[in-house]
């Protein structure tokens, strides 16, 4: 089931029409997936939205088609919706849920980013030579690469751990964690990416940018690391659980 | 591109686990100092590992046949993770229970399994791994150790160095050489099983920089081994040995080495009140850094379970896990050392220091950093 949403929503993103996109993308029901199969929607959960926010993530442009279909939760005619935390709160949505659905949102589709960033330099040090040999048999080269992958999986999995049950269920420690390590992952393998693409990845033509630009982008929005971080602190404070248990917890 | 981790979580029956062991734990290690509880898996306390074994809790997902618990790889995962966050000794028992039990299971012949693992099981039979050398440590297949086949076994001749507590332990499972010279590089090398009781064998323990000794320096001169020392087959020990590791690099851990710390560290904090913005940050930075890799750590066992053999990805949850363990000491020292009032009880202290000061063990033991990136760096497609 999830798989054939899955392949649907690929060849939907892949078919759309650059300049106007939204008519093909209201038409094709993705927009309403979240709402009740009472408004139309298919009640579609946290984990199954999941593998479709990486996916948009992992495009170097795209319209906000995640955002719009959390935003719909609260404002069923939405469409093109940049900031789903104050769609959501403007609809009646508990700012603190709405301002988590945002940051777990943004979260994952900084992951799909994080995924394609990888992918893209992955290839590059396959097949970019210098001194004779692909720049990926450089010992220096490749720790790097394997720190980069170890941050993807992280970030991939904070994730997974946000995007449990139904969407305004959301918790909001879970979301903090996942935009809180998402965002220390970002840094991290942007910073990679760019040093193993050399100066082709700061140019205008190259797609590293797009995933790059996104992740600055991410990390400045719904709160950043150490918003989140404050957030779980204080909860984690008030309690008097040893840290394995507060990690199990959540 | 590696596999891709899937949320897991642990079945109510394994989880029932936990409350037993949480319960004996609180009263076994009650009024332990956390500096005490830091050394853990470092800690070598062979009463405990009994009391443990008479709980069944000594070889828990080892075949019943041979005296184990028969349990999952949740179920293990459970038992470990309260060992290691109450900062139980468990050093006697886990070297055995970890890795020379299933090793035996594995490539040991059935007079070997029935010989040691019922032992493993029942906190009998304590071992230890001899892998360095005074010139081999990462390069593994330099060892030098040899045995010479005679006409009734083997006839052993070396040093092993760094080995934890060799001098403690009843058996240890050496890689030595058993054919060919140092060009052979990985052919020629074998596991032996040795009874550290022989004539020829010299056990002293190494201080750590801690006061502690749980390392150790082995000698064998001449020492004699029968036929049935040889561990698997004549020649695979390098394979034997990596199979081996692969299984235990994800475990929990790898991840929780420094928790007595942050425990320590967080009663300090509440103790104080009223929380600071800068000790909330941290501790929600910890908090989440740690519900990440419990996670993967978690999945990584649920591969396990699933019978598949998941090396590089558990190299990817000992790199980060690791990396998490050793930050630790220094962002609790950079708070401590921002206060400018209070005193820092005595017992953070200790702590502190021990865990600063063994912190870079924690990333050496189970494979370095560098040749876990390495590992990373293979399954990535790199080299």
């Amino acid at each position: 089931m999830s798989d054939l949403i899955l392949e649907q929503f690929t060849r939907l993103l892949d078919g759309l029409d650059g300049d106007s996109p939204w008519p093909q993308l209201a038409e094709s029901g993705f927009l309403d997936l979240l709402r009740s199969e009472d408004d139309g929607g298919a009640a579609l959960d946290l984990e199954g939205l999941f593998p479709l926010t990486l996916e948009a993530g992992r495009r170097p442009t795209l319209p906000c088609v995640i955002q719009t279909m959390i935003a719909r939760l609260a404002a069923p005619e939405a469409v093109d919706v940049v900031d789903v935390e104050s769609v959501l709160a403007d609809g009646g949505v508990d700012p603190a849920v709405a301002r988590a659905l945002a940051a777990a949102a943004t979260a994952g589709l900084m992951a799909g980013a994080l995924e394609a960033i990888e992918a893209l330099t992955l290839d590059y040090a396959a097949t970019r030579k210098q001194f004779g040999r692909e720049i990926g048999k450089f010992q220096a080269i490749q720790h790097q690469i394997a720190v980069m992958a170890e941050e993807v999986m992280a970030a991939r999995m904070a994730v997974q751990l946000a995007f449990v049950g139904a969407p305004l269920a959301m918790s909001p420690l879970r979301a903090g964690v996942a935009k809180l390590r998402v965002g220390e992952a970002a840094l991290t393998v942007a910073a990679i990416a760019h040093a193993v693409h050399g100066a082709i990845g700061v140019s205008q033509e190259h797609s590293l940018r797009h995933f790059t630009g996104r992740l600055h982008e991410g990390r400045l929005a719904h709160g950043g690391e150490a918003a989140w971080a404050r957030r779980l602190g204080g909860w984690a404070l008030d309690s008097d659980l040893d840290a394995v248990s507060l990690a199990r917890s959540l | 591109m590696l596999e891709q981790l899937k949320l897991a979580s642990i079945p109510p029956e394994d989880e029932a686990l936990r409350e037993p062991v949480r319960a004996f734990l609180a009263e076994r290690l009650a009024g332990v100092p956390s500096a005490t509880r830091a050394r853990s898996w470092m800690g070598f306390d062979a009463d405990f590992s009994r009391a443990l074994a008479a709980r069944g809790w000594v070889g828990l997902t080892l075949p019943p046949a041979y005296g184990g618990g028969g349990r999952s790889h949740f179920a293990r995962f459970v038992l470990i993770e309260e060992l290691l966050a109450a900062g139980a000794p468990v050093a006697a028992h886990w070297i055995a229970e970890r890795q020379s039990g299933p090793l035996l299971l594995r490539f040991g012949t059935p007079a070997q399994r029935e010989a040691y693992v019922p032992r493993i099981c029942a906190g009998q039979a304590f071992f230890c791994i001899g892998m360095s050398e005074p010139d081999s440590g990462s390069d593994l297949a330099s060892v030098r150790t040899r045995a010479e086949p005679t006409a009734d076994g083997w006839l052993l001749n070396g040093s092993k160095l760094w080995t934890t507590y060799g001098h403690k332990a009843d058996y240890m499972i050496a890689l030595v050489r058993t054919s060919g010279g140092p060009d052979d590089r990985h052919k020629g090398l074998s596991q032996l099983l040795i009874d550290l009781s022989l004539p020829g064998i010299t056990a002293r323990p190494i201080r750590d920089l801690a006061g502690d000794s749980h390392f150790s320096e082995v000698h064998f001169d001449n020492v004699a081994l029968g036929p049935d020392a040889l561990v698997g087959a004549e020649g695979q020990g390098w394979e034997q040995v990596n199979a081996e590791l692969a299984f235990e690099r994800s475990g929990p851990e790898r991840i929780y080495s420094s928790m007595a710390l942050i425990d320590a560290w967080l009663r300090f904090v509440r103790s104080r009140g009223n929380p600071t913005a800068q000790e909330a940050e941290l501790a929600g930075r910890l908090i989440g850094r740690l519900a990440v890799l419990r996670n993967l750590s978690l999945s990584v066992t649920a591969l396990l379970a699933e019978g598949k053999s998941p090396a590089v990805e558990a190299s990817v949850v000992k790199d980060l896990g690791t990396s998490f363990e050793q930050s630790i000491p220094g962002l609790v020292t950079d708070h401590l050392a921002s206060l400018e009032d209070g005193a820092i009880p005595g017992d953070l202290l200790a702590t502190l220091a021990y865990v600063t000061g063994m912190g870079p063990s924690f990333s050496l033991r189970g494979g370095t950093r560098e040749v876990i990136r390495g590992i990373i760096a293979r399954g990535l497609g790199l080299r």
